[in-house]
């Protein structure tokens, strides 16, 4: 049995049971006002008549009496109504017949006998009972007769027949629109859970790639929201295997490429500097074995750099000075801030504190995010680079060093910003915007720097240009 | 108040001798008295009271300006109240009635020699069908109620007579035969006449001599021409009348020759 059926069955059958429990309370007590509202107004009848009854009775004005009578035998729940002397002799009544009759049954004798109204209630056929009620008719000193009523249920229990199907037909309608609210409630809980069942098998599957739309706020919301979030999770740290996968392959090429290159470079570079020595008086050869020597330094030096970039190693860390690190930095990409009309602003702070940091990792998140914001100036602009000391007393101590001390290092640029909805996207593996590039850069980037214990925060507005901030803990060397 | 006392001198308080419930009175007789009322522009009021002596008072003290009296009250008080016969009403086609002396069926009286030791019911001292004339006849059957009689009594409204002789409270009654003839059959099948009076007019509608003989003519002309209109008519059927006729004071000279056959004593005023 599935959920919704489950949720059907209880809440139709507790409706029913709520509402048989109603109905036969409500029956009963709707019964027992009827009954009494009937015998009460018997004996106010009685009574009444029984007191109005006296004068005329004592002065035999029987037409008084007898219209009294005619009166209220006109109710219909009045059976009968008469008036009897102490020997039982009816000297009035509702119907003429029984004008002058001897009445000597038990009712009658029982209510001859009493000094107060009484109520006798006899089974006058299969449908009807009726209620005798008697009263004496008195005067202060004696009784006279007295004044007998009979009350017929026949009306009383139609209308008790007819209150107990109008509310039995409510219960039932109120168990029908019950049945129709559960079926309706158990769709809409089941439906959500249904389509987690399915993105669940999916997974299962191999399927990382869901849609799942939060529409409520409940539990069931709050649960497919976290399923949701662990899917994106999953396919996450997925993809950053695939990225360290990955990397690590093109380390090993890139360092095979360079030693192959490098050993040729070596090569070149040691025959260049036996055309010089050999030949040093020859000022052209002087002049291109020098050209051939600085070039192949250039190039090993920028070999160099890339096997420090590609290889994904274990940060080396050391105490550096901040500042160094983004001038070398710069030398780097000299070239390409020049080709692009890019304006370097440098406020750096001179008194900053040491940091323990792999000056060669940092130099490679510095240059990812240099090349970002070049890319983000296609015609030139202003690139802003600072560096400040910045407290956060809530923040946890760094390796030893004092409570919450952090070096930052800002990078705005005045180009053309990351949409907002991108922003959170652009640390992820293979996310890129330009035609060439690995969509690595910012992502290898923000694993160093969390490996250095830092954060890296990007403000961004479309239109007006981005701020990278690095965060970086200050630590004092050798209390790790 | 000036306004009031016009009110009240002009309003016309018509009285009834207490011959049935009052109630039945009124049922009978408010359509036409309120047809009167519009005919003659004139306000009516029916005046009822308990007993026929009081009735009797209210005409003699001039309470009423006129009204209905039975024939026996009419010749005992007519002269000194001022009272002056205009009409005569007619039931059943008859400007005469009875005293009927009633049994229940399932009774074994079948004559008046069979009453005696029993209980008799007359209606009011003042009835001329309920006692005048039944006492009159027991007398000619040489019957004394109050000593042949194990008891007398006197119940007042006719219909109460005929339900006491049906409900056994007593053997025997009399009774006015227009109030009996026209009576719930339910109940007067279980009854039996065993003897009659002779007829005797029905008691006159009469007014105060000293309302004058424009309002006199004026009333006057309104009952006698009732049944001319089918109105009239249906107004008159309601209080159970045929018509009202001319009468004349002469008519009412057999009650006189009774009334003096009578032994005064037992007129209770």
């Amino acid at each position: 049995m599935n959920l919704s059926a489950k949720f059907i069955i209880s809440v139709t059958a507790l409706i029913t049971l709520i509402m048989i429990g109603v109905i036969f309370s409500i029956m009963t007590r709707e019964k027992a006002i009827i009954v009494q509202e009937m015998q009460k107004k018997g004996h106010t009848i009685a009574e009444v008549l029984a007191m109005s009854s006296i004068n005329s009775f004592l002065d035999h004005d029987y037409s008084t009496l007898k219209r009294y009578i005619d009166t209220i035998a006109k109710d219909e729940d009045v059976k009968y109504v008469m008036i009897l002397n102490l020997s039982g002799v009816v000297k009035m009544h509702n119907d003429p017949d029984m004008l002058g009759k001897v009445l000597n049954d038990p009712l009658t004798i029982n209510s001859l006998k009493t000094k107060d109204p009484i109520n006798q209630l006899y089974r006058l056929n299969l449908k009807e009972d009726v209620y005798d009620i008697a009263a004496p008719i008195m005067t202060e000193e004696r009784r006279l007769g007295i004044v007998r009523i009979g009350i017929s249920t026949k009306k009383m229990y139609s209308e008790i027949t007819e209150s107990r199907n109008r509310i039995i037909f409510m219960g039932i309608v109120a168990i029908l629109v019950g049945i129709t609210g559960s079926i309706i409630m158990a769709r809409t809980i089941s439906k959500p859970i249904k389509k987690l069942v399915k993105s669940a098998q999916a997974i299962s599957q191999g399927n990382l790639d869901l849609k799942l739309d939060v529409t409520s706020r409940d539990e069931v919301g709050i649960l497919t929201e976290a399923f949701r979030n662990m899917a994106g999770k999953l396919s996450r740290h997925i993809n950053e295997l695939i990225r360290t996968e990955r990397l690590a392959v093109m380390g090993k090429i890139g360092a095979n490429i360079a030693h192959e290159v490098k050993n040729p470079l070596d090569a070149i570079k040691g025959s260049a500097e036996y055309l010089q020595k050999k030949y040093h008086e020859d000022k052209t050869i002087t002049k291109f074995t020098t050209i051939i020597k600085d070039e192949i330094s250039e190039v090993a030096q920028f070999l160099d750099a890339y096997l420090q970039f590609a290889r994904p190693t274990t940060p080396q860390f050391a105490p550096i000075n901040i500042n160094s690190v983004i001038d070398e930095t710069l030398v780097l990409t000299e070239n390409l801030i020049e080709q692009h009309y890019i304006k370097v602003n440098k406020e750096l702070k001179t008194d900053l504190p040491l940091l323990l940091a792999d000056s060669i990792q940092l130099k490679q998140v510095f240059m990812n995010i240099i090349l970002n914001a070049i890319e983000a100036m296609p015609s030139g602009g202003d690139l802003t680079i600072r560096t400040f000391k910045e407290i956060h007393p809530e923040e946890d101590r760094g390796k030893g060093g004092p409570a919450g001390e952090k070096i930052v290092v800002e990078f705005s640029d005045i180009g053309k910003g990351i949409p907002r909805e991108n922003i959170e996207k652009i640390f992820d593996p293979f996310y890129t915007t330009k035609e060439e590039g690995s969509g690595l850069g910012l992502s290898i980037s923000l694993s160093i720097i969390e490996k250095h214990k830092g954060r890296i925060v990007v403000t961004s507005e479309e239109g007006k240009g981005s701020v990278f901030r690095v965060n970086l803990p200050v630590c004092v060397p050798g209390k790790d | 108040m000036p306004l009031e006392n016009t009110t009240r001198t002009e309003t016309l308080r018509f009285g009834h001798i207490s011959v049935e419930d009052p109630t039945i009175t009124r049922r009978k007789y408010q359509p036409l008295l309120s047809k009167m009322e519009a005919v003659l522009t004139r306000k009516v009021e029916l005046v009822q009271s308990t007993n026929y002596s009081s009735v009797i008072k209210l005409f003699m003290q001039g309470k009423v300006d006129m009204g209905i009296l039975n024939s026996f009250s009419y010749i005992q008080i007519a002269r000194e109240a001022k009272l002056v016969p205009i009409a005569k009403r007619v039931i059943d086609g008859r400007g005469y009635y009875q005293s009927y002396i009633i049994v229940n069926s399932d009774s074994n009286i079948k004559s008046l020699d069979d009453l005696k030791g029993k209980v008799f019911a007359f209606s009011d001292p003042n009835s001329t069908t309920g006692h005048l004339l039944p006492r009159l006849i027991l007398q000619k059957n040489v019957i004394n109620p109050e000593k042949d009689f194990h008891e007398v009594l006197f119940i007042g409204h006719h219909d109460s007579i005929i339900l006491a002789v049906a409900n056994r409270t007593a053997d025997a009654g009399s009774v006015a035969s227009y109030i009996f003839d026209g009576y719930d059959t339910r109940i007067t099948k279980k009854i039996k006449i065993i003897d009659r009076s002779e007829p005797i007019p029905l008691g006159p509608l009469v007014v105060r001599f000293d309302l004058g003989k424009e309002w006199i003519d004026k009333i006057k002309r309104f009952f006698l021409s009732l049944h001319e209109s089918e109105e009239g008519r249906s107004l008159l059927r309601e209080a159970r009348l045929s018509a009202f006729t001319d009468v004349q004071d002469k008519e009412y000279d057999i009650i006189r020759t009774k009334y003096n056959l009578f032994e005064k004593k037992y007129i209770l005023k």
